[in-house]
């Protein structure tokens, strides 16, 4: 099997695990052997190659969002009830901090064993230790989303209101201010670049280095998926059914039109570009369906399509081979294997 | 917006601080045995029984600039209700209860401008609880410039009112009252009620916001009513036979919208409109506005445009002037 895909593409289907309701969040570990799902029902699930797949009582109420550490020796989950936890494979918490309010988002910086979540008004930063690290002040609305930037230095908070930069101190050190309320936000891995997906059906972008602003307007309806291909030359957003891909190689995407692509009926809940083929764009929706498209200007960008039964709710890629894993509305976790068909058949 | 979908139904209910919101709340808790309920509520309330779900949310309220249309949406109940929505085992009922001193515009804005919640859940009807006995106190309450008189925009909003604590008040002064709710509000039914009880059926699935329902309270129209003294809010019903002509009334529907929206609470209406054998019916919270071809007219019913403006400042004689001229002559 290549790590590279032409067409034609299979796809094989696999239940990993089930969960007791709606899977909220999945991920892989960097090693792509383990593979962790957070459900509604507040129940994280750890399920690994070869091995059963282990449930744990996370939280109380909606689990939010639950993400392997840069080591993949830990995982930290977030929840409805404002807790963050992170725990280690085996399922045993090894650190806690909570807050007023609901967790809307976490985020693992690449470097150290830090996590940093949304709980209401508050970021709030763990380390593996049990310590935490910076006690940010309060910001003026509900955090709805955190990034950290690639190298660790930074962490974007978005709110009504803009996105918040924070480093190691209190004080946030810039807020890029906006009358808008975010719901997505992601750094570039360059750094020069963050972006937000928004509830008023738009992007908005900023240059860290100067705070110049963009915004991309006229979607269907608010923006809740983000995601960058690895060098920071382009931008993918989904809204309802649509897809948009924006240029920002060179001075960036400013005037210019985006890459549309439409695969889907309903909406999509899952879009991130192939870590193994970074040419390759992988997109799920509700209808059950899973799109890979490769971006082109002119002509057809689809380059597979695969109709599943379930209703996706969430999707991540593994970081090491063309693999999809995928939740479903009904907490099944799949995982979507694609490889090239055999010339031949068989 | 329809009956016939799955979508789970929404009611808000609003009302100021001790008029008997909260009381409201526990009695539909109360008397729906086996439904699951979720209450939203934003101010510490003594809600409580043990199959319902209580969430207390902080009011957030989003300025949302999309396009040509500014409104106001509620940041909370978006994370929330989209959250809920996610389970399985959904909710058969959804209530909202507001803080006394809520706008109930940003509340009710949210059910039409997030797509999500759009898709799931519908808006049944605004509430409103006033307290019979302080409800003079807070409808003639000087309010500075610019400031909002929210008891007055709550009436305003509502489809229904409780006239609750009727017995802390005489029949003469129940009566004052029901006129002066008339007075803001032609288009919601009213009733007295004591310790908030009230038939479920009358502030559940309302549908107060489904078109197909549009105006079937039939508002009354009071001509010449008495204006409280400091009122500036009222409604304005509109009734006129005759075919509108479809590019006029767009171009009035635009300006109402635009120039009016901002002080337009709630509109519903019934048009006529030429070339078409359909009632055409609409609604609409300030400047958003949802409206379709309805059923066909009957055989021998009277093809009348008829339309109620619940609002700040309106004028009624350049809506009915401006309306008259989209008339087929």
């Amino acid at each position: 099997m290549s790590d590279s895909l032409t067409t034609p593409i299979s796809a094989t289907e696999q239940v990993l695990a089930v969960l007791p309701d709606y899977v909220s969040d999945v991920d892989v570990s960097p090693d792509g052997r383990h593979t962790v799902a957070g459900s509604v029902s507040g129940h994280v699930c750890i399920a690994g190659a070869g091995d059963e797949s282990r449930i744990i009582e996370a939280h109380d109420g909606d689990v939010v969002r639950a993400k392997w550490s840069p080591s993949g020796q830990l995982l930290a989950s977030c929840g409805i009830d404002g807790a963050l936890r992170i725990w280690d494979r085996s399922g045993s918490m090894v650190a806690e901090a909570r807050h007023k309010g609901w967790a809307t988002d976490l985020a693992w910086r690449t470097s150290g064993d830090e996590v940093a979540a949304g709980i209401g008004r508050h970021v709030v930063r763990l380390l593996a230790n049990g310590m935490k690290t910076v006690q940010h002040e309060e910001l003026p609305a509900t955090v709805e989303c955190v990034t950290w930037s690639k190298d660790g230095r930074r962490l974007f908070a978005g709110h009504y209101g803009g996105v918040t930069m924070l480093q190691g101190s209190a004080k946030p050190v810039k807020t890029f201010r906006w009358k808008g309320a975010p719901l997505a936000v992601a750094a570039s891995p360059d750094g020069k670049w963050v972006v937000t997906g928004n509830q008023d059906a738009s992007l908005h972008v900023w240059k860290v280095a100067d705070g110049s602003e963009l915004q991309m307007t006229g979607f269907s309806t608010k923006v809740l998926l983000i995601a960058w291909s690895h060098n920071s030359q382009r931008l993918a957003n989904a809204a309802m059914n649509e897809i948009s891909e924006w240029d920002f190689s060179g001075r960036g995407p400013k005037g210019s039109k985006p890459i549309g692509m439409l695969g889907h009926s309903e909406r999509i809940t899952g879009l991130g570009y192939s870590p193994t083929d970074h040419t390759i764009l992988g997109s799920v929706a509700t209808d059950g369906s899973v799109c890979l498209w490769r971006p082109a200007k002119s002509g057809n960008s689809m380059l597979h399509s695969h109709q599943t039964r379930h209703v996706l709710s969430t999707m991540v890629w593994s970081p090491t081979s063309p693999r999809m894993i995928c939740g479903t509305s009904n907490g099944e976790v799949v995982s979507l294997t694609f490889e090239e068909k055999s010339e031949k058949g068989s | 917006m329809s009956l016939t979908d799955n979508k789970v139904p929404v009611t808000v209910v609003t009302g100021f601080l001790g008029s008997g919101k909260t009381t409201l709340v526990n009695y539909i808790l109360n008397e729906q045995h086996g439904k699951r309920i979720a209450v939203i509520e934003n101010e510490f309330g003594e809600v409580g029984v043990d199959d319902a779900l209580i969430i207390d949310a902080e009011e957030e309220i989003f300025e949302m600039n999309n396009g040509c249309i500014c409104c106001t949406v509620r940041g909370d109940l978006i994370r929330i209700l989209g959250t809920l929505m996610k389970r399985r085992d959904k909710f058969d009922y959804i209530l909202v209860e507001t803080t006394g001193l809520a706008d109930p515009a940003p509340v009710a804005q949210t059910f039409f401008v997030d797509d999500e919640i759009r898709a799931q859940l519908r808006l049944d009807a605004i509430v409103t609880v006033v307290d019979a006995k302080h409800l003079s106190l807070h409808l003639f309450e000087e309010k500075a410039e610019g400031v909002e008189n929210e008891a007055l925009e709550q009436i305003a909003f509502a489809d229904r009112i409780l006239v609750n604590k009727t017995d802390l008040v005489t029949e003469e002064e129940l009566v004052e009252i029901e006129g002066h709710l008339r007075t803001i509000n032609a288009s919601a039914s009213v009733v007295r009620t004591h310790m908030s009880k009230v038939d479920l059926d009358w502030v559940l699935n309302v549908g107060a916001f489904d078109l197909q329902r549009v105006l079937e309270v039939e508002p009354t129209f009071l001509e010449d009513s008495e204006h409280l003294h400091d009122q500036s809010i009222t409604s304005v019903g509109i009734e006129e036979t005759g075919q509108v002509d479809v590019a006029k009334i767009n171009n009035w529907l635009g300006w109402l919208l635009g120039e009016k929206g901002v002080d337009i609470f709630r509109m519903k209406g019934i048009l006529n409109v030429a070339g078409s054998d359909n009632r055409f019916v609409f609604q609409g919270v300030h400047m958003l506005f949802d409206g379709q071809p309805d059923r066909a007219w009957g055989e021998g019913e009277d093809r009348v445009n008829k339309m109620i403006f619940i609002g700040r400042n309106l004028d009624r004689d350049e809506i009915t002037q401006r309306f008259r001229q989209c008339l087929i002559r």
